[in-house]
């Protein structure tokens, strides 16, 4: 302990210059080091070469013994001293050698570089030792001036005799000795470049290091600073960036805190501090201005003492909040009573501002002057409630107009459904009674042209309805789409030969481009989408005077199940104004037509676009004045497979019932006397027993008594309807057995699900063609009957019309025909098929019931073909 | 500090360094007798093949030390032998003769008389057919003095149609194994040796022997004798002779023979050499002179 601070009492000098500069720290530590590491490496290197050299050294002492036993082998055999000499002789000028000597088994020197020793007997420890080795080369010394060795004479496995080498190792030594000379000499240049290598270095650092203090130096007395760039990456470098950084830090703060003190005292708003006690601690003058007090004055106050009464509560909950660190801060508007004792509204923000140990330390407020502002809100509050007045007002008046709006459109719907309904069912009597009697053979002709009329009159009629209705259903929501599997080449080709024919009559050029990828079967209302068509393509035949048409069909892949059919109606037409082209798709809207002929209830291009949107799709229309016009169908469908293809078959009209079959016994049920009338004649003419009841009251009893296989319940009857008359029917003995077929005018085919729930079994709707009654008595009853022979000319109207047929006519009504048929005329077609029907009712009926379903394209056909 | 312990490490170098001891005086007293065998083979085989039979003998007689000494050529051994420097000696029939000038006496010989004969070999492709063809070429020989390959094959050929001393080339290349490698490398026409090497030689390199043929044969004489220096005492000479005279009566003893090769040695007396005598005069008076 003693020696230990007497060592630093001893040192304390050096220490003291050693810890004065960290130039001179690194200088010397770095000198120092370095000169240790060369040392050590040159003392290292020094010792590997010494082992090099004495290792070599040995290396060639055996060398040279080995040689010298393999030439002395014959001469120690022939005891031959001289020859051997002269052997050894050979080897004296080797470099270092000491002496080399052939001994004889004995230990005898029978040859010797060194004569002294021919003929002696060596008898040192090491040479009696050799003796007793076993006859393998051996290592008898190595010091460092000699090397002694010793290599066997044998002949065969006899040992006859040593060779022993001596070599010094002066040479190794000299060479050895002159590397440490130079190794030493060197050590003070190495020193010298060290201790300038490591001075320059120091200084590197230690420059960065005194700018630094000098920029400190500066900053502490409050100069400003020589800012310069240093750019090196290194600690210096970081540390200086730091050292400006937090000197920027500091200026900032100086400017920010003369900005705040600036701000504190700027005639904005009212800042103060104060105590957790509540006394003022510091107050801006504003605040002082507005409070009437000076600052020293408040500082014996407390901001209790100036508050308004009725807002000290508040105030103070808030503040006892603040304390119990429940809160941070709080804004409230108060009151202040100012020394005049004036009355100041303010809004107050608080915050407080806490110690290290969450104790509130003092509590910071600004107080802004707001009695403008209150004024002004109290003026506000007034308009405000004006206001919602009105718009209350305004919106129950709103209301009230959306309810009638809604509540005319039901009735208006209402309206509709129900007139469509009353004007069907005359319409049934109407139509199936001149269908009965023009059945009748008894009837004239004058009387059957009368009752074609009628019977066309109500066709038109009815097809007015329907369109109307259509449009109706369609706007209401209730249109319904029967899809099935359609064949689209074949319905565009039946639609294109029927066109191509028309357009060529008209001069007019026709194709029909369908491209070849097309998918052929799709799920769709072909109905539908042939009613679209043949509407679109009359429109475009009718419009265009010259040139042609072109109907271009194609689909393209949506999904695996789905494709978009596009179709494409071009004409040449004289093209559609652009400002007329949106009225185009509305109802009743027909555009002004140089061509007063044309005729309709302008409803097709409202319908077929409906019907497209309806399907899903869309139709849009192009035009160009002079040049034509585009209608394109888009339409997503389904795509079929071809399982679902349904041949539409026609039925043939009944002559009777075939004969061993049960007294069928049927019960008609209608309020209506002439639809009643209408079926109860049709049904007992073909020899069915029938009778009738006016509501569902009476069909109950008259069920219970007669027991009809079958029932025609008309839907719609007053005292009890078809519904309730139907399931009290179900109930009753019998009942289940019975078929009930419901009769009902609605076109609303959403009805037919619940009259199928109400318990019906089948459903008619009115007006109903006749072969519809006797196929659906033969689907539910199997009832057999026997049918007109299809070429007998009697007037049938599910006649199938056939070529020949035909040529009976006279061939103008067959070229009107043609046109009207070509034109896609319903209203031509109907009025040529009238003139028919007065030669051949037979015949018009066929051609009227392909005109109904929009078979123009067979009736074309067909007259071609008579032609 | 470091700069020390470098200056200490390099001062170190200069340390004194060991020096042998020595003395004249052997370390241990055993009588030793040097056995000279005349150099029918180099050094290294001749001990390689006699060494073990001197080995068992000092085996049998541990109270003395017998020592093998070759002899690097015929004049060394002669040398030695005229000196007195072997105390046993195996010479050939020639020097046997010789040896009993110089204070030796014979007491056994080498068995397998018929063996002691001078063979010449020429090369097979050398197209050397009688003794004539070799007029004017050179033949190898062992050593002038050797009887058996050299003597005996120049009486031969002198007495078969040449005249050895004007007709060819005589060189004398030191050994037997040099005499037959000198004829195998064409160095010579013919070489001469006698069939103790030459049957080494056939089993030690048949390749090479292959290549040359045994032309002519000589006739026999007795075999080298075993002579004694006059002053080693009769008991170590007794049981030398013992040992050496019964090795083919043991199967160890007959291993060692055979790598001689020959059957046996046998006792012999200075008239067994009579015939050698009479060849040696014969000799001396047509061939060239020599000392007999």
């Amino acid at each position: 302990m003693l020696f230990m601070n007497r060592l630093r009492y001893l040192f304390a000098p050096l220490t003291r210059v050693w810890n004065q500069s960290i130039c001179r720290q690194l200088t010397w530590s770095f000198s120092l080091v370095s000169l240790l590491i060369i040392i050590g490496t040159g003392c290292l290197l020094f010792s590997f070469q010494r082992d090099f050299l004495y290792a070599q050294n040995t290396r060639n002492a055996l060398d040279l013994a080995r040689t010298l036993s393999f030439s002395s082998v014959s001469w120690v055999l022939t005891n031959d001293i001289v020859g051997l000499q002269e052997v050894l002789q050979g080897t004296s000028e080797t470099t270092d050698l000491k002496f080399a000597a052939v001994l004889s088994p004995q230990g005898e020197v029978l040859a010797s570089t060194n004569p002294a020793y021919i003929g002696q007997f060596f008898n040192d420890t090491l040479s009696q030792h050799l003796l007793t080795q076993p006859a393998e080369p051996q290592i008898l010394l190595i010091e460092s001036n000699l090397i002694d060795v010793a290599v066997p004479i044998k002949t065969g496995n006899r040992l006859i005799g040593w060779v022993r080498v001596e070599l010094t190792q002066n040479t190794a030594n000299a060479n050895l000795r002159k590397l440490a000379f130079a190794s030493m000499a060197s050590v003070p240049l190495f020193l010298l470049v060290i201790s300038i290598i490591a001075r320059l270095l120091a200084s590197k650092l230690t420059n960065g290091l005194n700018h630094l203090i000098a920029v400190a130096t500066d900053a502490e007395h409050g100069r400003s600073f020589q800012r310069e760039t240093i750019e090196c990456p290194n600690e210096i470098g970081v540390l200086t960036q730091h050292l400006y950084r937090m000197l920027e830090a500091i200026d900032e703060e100086k400017k920010a805190e003369v900005q705040l003190r600036t701000f504190y005292q700027l005639d904005l708003v009212g800042l103060t501090i104060t105590s957790p006690e509540k006394g003022w601690i510091r107050v801006n003058d504003y605040l002082c201005n507005m409070l009437g007090y000076s600052e020293e004055n408040l500082r014996q106050m407390t901001w209790v003492d100036l508050t308004h009464p009725d807002d000290l509560a508040a105030d103070e909950q808030q503040f006892e909040k603040l304390l119990a660190n429940e809160i941070d801060g709080y804004s409230l508007e108060k009151r202040f009573v100012t020394r005049t004792g004036k009355i100041v509204f303010t809004k107050l923000v608080v915050r407080s501002v806490r110690k290290h140990n969450g104790e509130i330390d003092y509590v910071s407020a600004m107080v802004e002057d707001i009695s403008d502002r209150k004024q002004a809100e109290i003026e506000l509050k007034e308009y405000k409630d004006h206001l919602e007045q009105l718009v209350e007002q305004r919106t129950i008046a709103l209301l009230l107009a959306k309810e009638a709006a809604e509540a005319a459109n039901i009735a208006k719907s209402t309206f509709i459904a129900t007139m469509s309904h009353e004007l069907r069912t005359p319409l049934n009597a109407i139509l199936g009674f001149s269908e009965l009697m023009s059945q009748d053979s008894t009837s004239t002709a004058a009387q059957k042209e009368t009752l074609a009329i009628i019977n066309r009159s109500g066709e038109h009629l009815l097809s007015m309805i329907n369109d109307v209705l259509d449009i109706s259903k369609i706007e209401a929501g209730h249109f319904e789409l029967t899809t099935e599997t359609c064949d689209l080449v074949k319905l565009l080709d039946d639609i294109g030969t029927m066109v191509g024919v028309r357009a060529s009559t008209k001069k007019l050029s026709f194709r029909v481009e369908i491209a070849d990828d097309m998918t052929r079967y799709v799920s769709v209302d072909s109905g539908k989408l042939r009613q679209i068509l043949i509407n679109l393509l009359g429109n475009a035949i009718k419009f265009t005077q010259q040139g042609g048409v072109i109907l271009r069909a194609g689909t393209r892949p949506l999904t695996e199940a789905m494709v978009m059919l596009g179709i494409e109606i071009v004409d040449s037409g004289m093209g559609i104004p652009k400002d007329q082209q949106s009225e185009l798709f509305k109802p009743f809207v027909q555009l002004a037509q140089k061509n007063s002929e044309v005729k309709g209830t302008g409803l097709g291009l409202a319908i077929s676009k409906s019907l497209v949107e309806l399907m899903g799709g869309q139709l849009s229309v192009s035009s160009n004045m002079g040049v034509g016009s585009v209608f394109t169908i888009k339409l997503p469908l389904a795509i079929a497979n071809t399982e679902g293809l349904v041949v539409q078959e026609i039925g043939l009209p009944v002559k009777c019932l075939a004969p061993n079959q049960p007294a069928w016994r049927l019960l008609i049920v209608d309020d209506n006397a002439d639809n009643r009338l209408l079926l109860n004649t049709l049904l007992k003419t073909v020899g069915f027993d029938v009778r009738e009841a006016e509501d569902g009251q009476q069909a109950i009893s008259a069920f219970e008594q007669w027991q009809p296989h079958l029932i025609w319940m008309d839907m719609r009857m007053p005292v009890m309807d078809g519904y309730q008359a139907t399931a009290n029917i179900r109930q009753l003995n019998g009942g289940k057995a019975v078929k009930i077929i419901a009769l009902t005018a609605s076109a609303f085919i959403d009805q037919h699900d619940n009259i199928i729930n109400a318990g019906c079994d089948a459903v008619l709707h009115k007006p109903f063609h006749i072969p519809e009654v006797f196929t659906a008595l033969a689907n539910l009853l199997g009832v057999n009957f026997i049918y007109e022979d299809a070429l007998e000319p009697v007037s049938s109207p599910v006649v199938e019309i056939t070529a020949g047929m035909l040529t009976t006519l006279p061939i103008t009504l067959r070229q009107q025909l043609h046109e009207a048929a070509l034109n896609l005329d319903i209203e031509e077609t109907d009025a040529v098929l009238a003139q028919i029907r007065l030669i051949a009712p037979a015949i018009a009926d066929g051609l009227q019931q392909l005109a109904a379903h929009y078979q123009f394209d067979q009736i074309i056909d067909l007259v071609a073909t008579a032609d | 500090m470091i700069i020390i312990i470098l200056l200490a490490s390099i001062g170190n170098l200069e340390e004194r360094s060991y020096q042998p001891t020595y003395s004249s005086k052997k370390p241990q007293s055993i009588t030793e007798y040097i056995v000279g065998i005349h150099p029918l083979h180099n050094p290294q085989r001749l001990i390689a093949v006699y060494a073990p039979i001197l080995d068992t003998i000092n085996s049998q007689i541990p109270e003395v030390q017998f020592k093998l000494e070759a002899s690097r050529n015929y004049e060394a051994f002669e040398a030695k032998l005229y000196a007195g420097h072997f105390a046993f000696a195996m010479p050939n029939p020639y020097q046997t003769i010789q040896s009993l000038k110089h204070g030796y006496r014979v007491f056994g010989k080498m068995g397998d008389d018929e063996v002691f004969r001078g063979i010449i070999l020429v090369r097979k492709d050398s197209g050397i057919d009688k003794v004539t063809d070799l007029k004017g070429k050179a033949v190898s020989y062992p050593a002038a003095t050797a009887l058996a390959a050299t003597m005996m094959p120049q009486y031969y050929l002198h007495t078969h149609g040449i005249d050895v001393n004007h007709d060819i080339e005589n060189r004398y290349v030191g050994s037997q194994e040099s005499s037959i490698m000198s004829v195998l490398r064409g160095h010579v026409a013919a070489g001469a040796t006698w069939p103790v090497p030459w049957k080494a030689f056939c089993t030690e390199h048949p390749d090479m022997a292959a290549q040359l043929v045994v032309k002519w044969e000589t006739q026999p004489l007795p075999n080298n004798g075993w002579v004694v220096r006059e002053d080693i005492p009769a008991p170590i000479v007794e049981k030398f002779a013992q040992l050496l005279f019964s090795l083919h009566e043991n199967p160890s003893g007959k291993t060692l023979l055979a790598q001689l090769p020959i059957s046996k040695f046998e006792p012999a007396t200075a008239e067994t050499y009579r015939p050698v005598r009479d060849f040696l005069e014969k000799f001396s008076k047509t061939v060239r002179k020599i000392e007999y």
